[in-house]
């Protein structure tokens, strides 16, 4: 049968089931049985076995769930007022004033946290209510966060990274190790957004200055374990002394001691905090199981190998292939959450990107970074349900509020592809 | 009499995620134990494949439980429109592809086990272990999510009230 | 026919090109076509020996010595000092063949050819004077062997995963190991390691195999022209192992790193604990362990 007749049967099958409302892993699960079934004579449920107990039992995913478990510890601390109090004193005074502290606890929380939508949560639970208080916009303030919280994407760990990591068999550390840099510097594109808003703005922009300046020594003490935090995380992975699996097991620990620390460590916050990570794990796991199956579906098939192959023989110039994956993306983003587009695409893109030449860690950045942009886009976009559930206000307000943000993520793909010593630059210099 | 079988089942569920959240901390101390040991010169062979078994049974444990609190994740975009009898009828459709799809994973998960324990299969790794037993609680898990579906597609047929995505309270998707 | 062929490692290894060689001669003399599916894209490495066996694939490549836990005879080629450098693990080779081809079709699979990795060396990142200058270093152990072979030696076994081998070396988690050359020249370990000693302790070997009922549906004609091809890529294979051996070391001094040979006294050590090993190991293979033993030393 030819290809282009099965990659259509694929995708249909996908598609019909996916709108349908079944569960994703299922989908897929559904899809790549049924590809098995139609194209090859191989066992399908044999297969389906051991392709998923391999990849299940895999030691360089244990890193995952015990970094959602770290993110769940931490979202039950202290933590988001901690940030909030800690940073409000020195960020206030740009222009823009406290909407900077959106962004600048978001790259904080982001450097111990894995997850965008758990980075969202922890920093708007308290910003939220505390620039509401002092009029900022409410645009902004959801603007500013939904953007900002993607962050925790990009800046490692990263969760989506780690499943990247593993779907291509690239080292994890090294991923992290360049995903930092292109990290500070969408952070910093954030905030020149809010300073550039802010003086276009200055007749209407007129925010409450009563900030309480008391205790400021003690703020900063109390922004100590935090980085601590960040330190046995980050650092132990970039130092090498501890492999990704590993600084998530002492940032579990870290985080536990926190929160004792904090004493908002209780048997029930412990409980519900363990409860919380499993069935993230879970949901993740089902999803990565249907996806694994398919590209074993694809690879019988020879989908993948055929279209790296055509899009080979277009003589595309990089530039016009990262063109045509980023629309790609967003389009894809705006219907798929970001895991599962990493996960359903890879099978066919991998091979596409090497025989492209692209560096994998570059491409990892990237693919964050356009994988980001999906999660504030409408109709489906995690930050946005998380600052739905957060604020009230209905969809097509905080997907208008986020697009600013997005657009700066759009010319920071652009800079990327100018300057792609952002991503490769670190890496090459820690591994030394 | 249907609701407090219901329930019994629901009981099973949570147990599982229970015991996958047991599983979890013991993948975190199982990782620190090899941190700890490569410290103090020990040689800690077999903790990482230890690991990736602890993670295959906690995640498997926890599917079903997950599963009944609306955890995993659907699109349900196209059909939220959708409201009472027609919206039923995909609801049933959507269980039964599910059903049937999470039968088909338990029974070969279960197949894969057994061939392990036929063949004793082992495995490469420095723990040698025999692979069936780490298999077990896996399959075990996966039999679990596909009675917990089955289960969910009984109450959408007779019991639709329990069920119905129209008025069921949300726990809303987790997220990565 | 179409058979999709399981392979482990990189496009670019020259396992993988060899087989990718094979594939193309079949399919050419042949009615059947054979695919490879290089970088476990299809089954990973670990995953390889049992799909095949189960016939989710029909034929695959796998690293014979991994299959240790199944039966101590895959091991054999990975008796340190047993049989060292090209000659004697052709030998070994050829004496252990009969006993590997029984094994395997006791677990209905039939073998093609096997192709050896280049010999494995001794890195370390101080010089190996004598055994006090060994004695408390960090040693990677991969698996149990290599985990004895280095308390044998005053060495403490640590446990790093491929992927991380780099980074363990350049942070100290790790201070030497065994391995082939092909290891350090992947993972540049010249940046790390200072000292490579061309030991040649043993040479590891892949196989290729088929699930034994798709090689009964085969008919004469399409099995001699498979195992001509075998033939013909066992040869290459080999010949290409031994030229790379020369280059690896090559590269290691172009550098920087010292390649040299170890002090008689450290060897005698390395070589005393290989010994036990071997010992070890005849007890676990049995009687047919014993045989191929036999047959290897007739053959010296
Ligand atoms: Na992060
Ligand atoms: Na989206």
């Amino acid at each position: 049968m030819s290809e282009a007749l099965s990659i259509i049967i694929f995708l249909s099958t996908l598609f019909v089931l996916l709108g349908l409302g079944v569960w994703v892993g299922v989908s897929l699960l559904v899809t790549a049985i049924l590809g098995m079934a139609l194209f090859t004579s191989v066992p399908i449920g044999d297969a389906m076995a051991v392709t998923i107990w391999g990849e299940q039992s895999s030691w360089t995913l244990t890193a995952l769930p015990l970094f959602i478990w770290m993110g769940e510890i931490l979202f039950r601390t202290k933590l988001s007022e901690t940030l909030f109090r800690g940073l409000a004193p020195f960020l206030r005074r740009l222009p823009g004033g406290l909407l900077h502290v959106n962004v600048g606890a978001s790259a904080v929380f982001a450097a111990i946290s894995g997850s965008s939508a758990a980075t969202v949560a922890t920093v708007g639970k308290m910003s939220i209510p505390e620039l509401s208080r002092r009029n900022y916009p409410e645009h902004m303030i959801i603007g500013t966060l939904s953007g900002a919280g993607t962050l925790g994407l990009l800046i490692p760990p990263s969760i989506s990274m780690i499943i990247f990591g593993v779907t291509v068999n690239e080292s994890i550390s090294k991923l992290f190790m360049a995903a930092m840099i292109p990290g500070l510097a969408l952070a910093l594109m954030f905030m020149a957004y809010i300073v550039l808003w802010s003086l276009l703005n200055r007749s209407t922009f007129n925010p409450v200055q009563d900030f309480d300046m008391s205790g400021l020594a003690q703020r900063l003490v109390d922004l100590v374990p935090v980085l601590l935090l960040i330190a046995a995380v980050i650092g132990s992975i970039y130092s090498g002394i501890a492999t990704a699996t590993e600084a998530a097991a002492l940032g579990v620990l870290g985080s536990l001691i926190l929160s004792a620390w904090q004493r908002s460590l209780t048997r029930d916050s412990f409980v519900a905090s363990v409860i919380g990570s499993v069935r993230t794990t879970a949901m993740i796991m089902l999803i990565l199981m249907g996806a694994g199956f398919l590209s074993l579906a694809m690879g019988f098939t020879g989908i993948p190998r055929a279209l790296a192959e055509t899009i080979e023989s277009w003589q595309l110039s990089p530039l016009a292939l990262i063109a045509i994956l980023t629309l790609f993306y967003i389009v894809l983003g705006c219907f798929l959450d970001g895991l599962s587009s990493i996960v359903l695409t890879m099978a066919v893109i991998e091979p596409m990107v090497r025989a492209a030449g692209f560096d994998m860690l570059w491409f990892g950045v990237y693919l964050m970074i356009v994988v980001e942009m999906a999660q504030i886009t409408p109709p489906i976009g995690f930050n946005l349900f998380v600052l739905q559930g957060m604020t009230g206000r209905d969809m097509g307000f905080i997907s208008r509020a986020s697009f600013p943000m997005f657009v700066v993520m759009c010319v920071f793909v652009v800079i990327l592809v100018l300057v792609p010593g952002l991503a490769t630059w670190l890496p090459g210099v820690l591994s030394k | 009499m249907m609701r407090s079988l219901s329930s019994f089942l629901d009981g099973i569920y949570r147990l599982g995620g229970l015991l996958a959240g047991v599983g979890l901390v013991c993948l975190c101390l199982l990782v620190l134990y090899s941190i700890l040991a490569r410290l103090l010169g020990l040689y800690a062979g077999g903790a990482t494949d230890f690991a990736g078994y602890v993670m295959a049974t906690a995640t498997f444990l926890a599917l079903a439980d997950t599963f009944r609190t609306n955890g995993h994740i659907r699109v349900q975009l196209l059909v939220q429109k959708i409201i009472g009898t027609p919206r039923r009828v995909i609801e049933i459709l959507c269980l039964a592809i599910m059903s049937g799809a999470t039968a088909y994973l338990a029974y070969y998960l279960a197949r894969l086990t057994h061939d392990s324990y036929d063949f004793g299969e082992r495995s490469e790794g420095a723990d040698a272990v025999l692979l069936w037993m780490p298999q077990t609680p896996v399959a075990f898990g996966a039999a679990l999510l596909a009675l917990s579906v089955l289960h969910t597609l009984i109450q959408a047929l007779f019991d639709y009230d329990a069920v119905n995505p129209e008025t069921s309270g949300h726990e809303g998707p987790n997220e990565v | 026919e179409k058979w999709d062929m399981a392979l482990a490692y990189a496009a670019t290894n020259y396992h993988s090109e060899i087989a990718a060689e094979f594939a193309a001669e079949v399919t050419a003399n042949t009615d059947l076509e054979i695919v490879t599916h290089p970088g476990g894209s299809l089954f990973g490495g670990s995953e390889i020996f049992g799909a095949v066996r189960k016939g989710l694939t029909p034929i695959g490549e796998r690293l014979i010595s991994a299959l240790g836990n199944d039966d101590a005879l895959y091991e054999v080629d990975s008796v340190p000092f047993l049989a060292t450098g090209f000659d004697g693990a052709r030998k070994l080779y050829d004496a252990s063949r009969p006993a590997l081809i029984e094994t395997l079709e006791e677990a209905r699979l039939h073998f093609l050819y096997s192709c050896p990795w280049p010999p494995q060396g001794f890195y370390s990142v101080r010089e190996a004077t004598d055994l006090d200058a060994l004695a408390g270093m960090k040693f990677r152990a991969y698996n149990a062997t290599t985990s004895k072979m280095a308390e044998g030696l005053g060495m403490v076994p640590t446990k790093v995963e491929a992927a991380e081998l780099a980074q363990a070396f350049a942070t100290g988690t790790a201070q030497s190991m065994i391995s082939s050359g092909a290891t350090g020249y992947d993972r540049k370990l010249w940046e790390h390691v200072s000292y490579y000693y061309d030991v040649k302790a043993w040479l590891p070997r892949n196989m290729v195999i088929v699930n034994g009922k798709a090689w009964a549906g085969l008919d004469d004609a399409t099995r001699e022209a498979i195992n001509t091809a075998a033939a013909n890529a066992e040869e290459k294979c080999w010949a290409k192992a031994e030229e790379l051996d020369g280059w690896y070391v090559e590269q290691f001094t172009a550098n920087d790193m010292t390649v040299g040979t170890l002090p008689p006294e450290v060897q005698a050590a390395f070589e005393q604990v290989g010994a036990e090993i071997k010992a070890q190991w005849a007890e676990r293979a049995g009687e047919k362990g014993q045989a191929v033993l036999d047959a290897y030393e007739a053959m010296n």
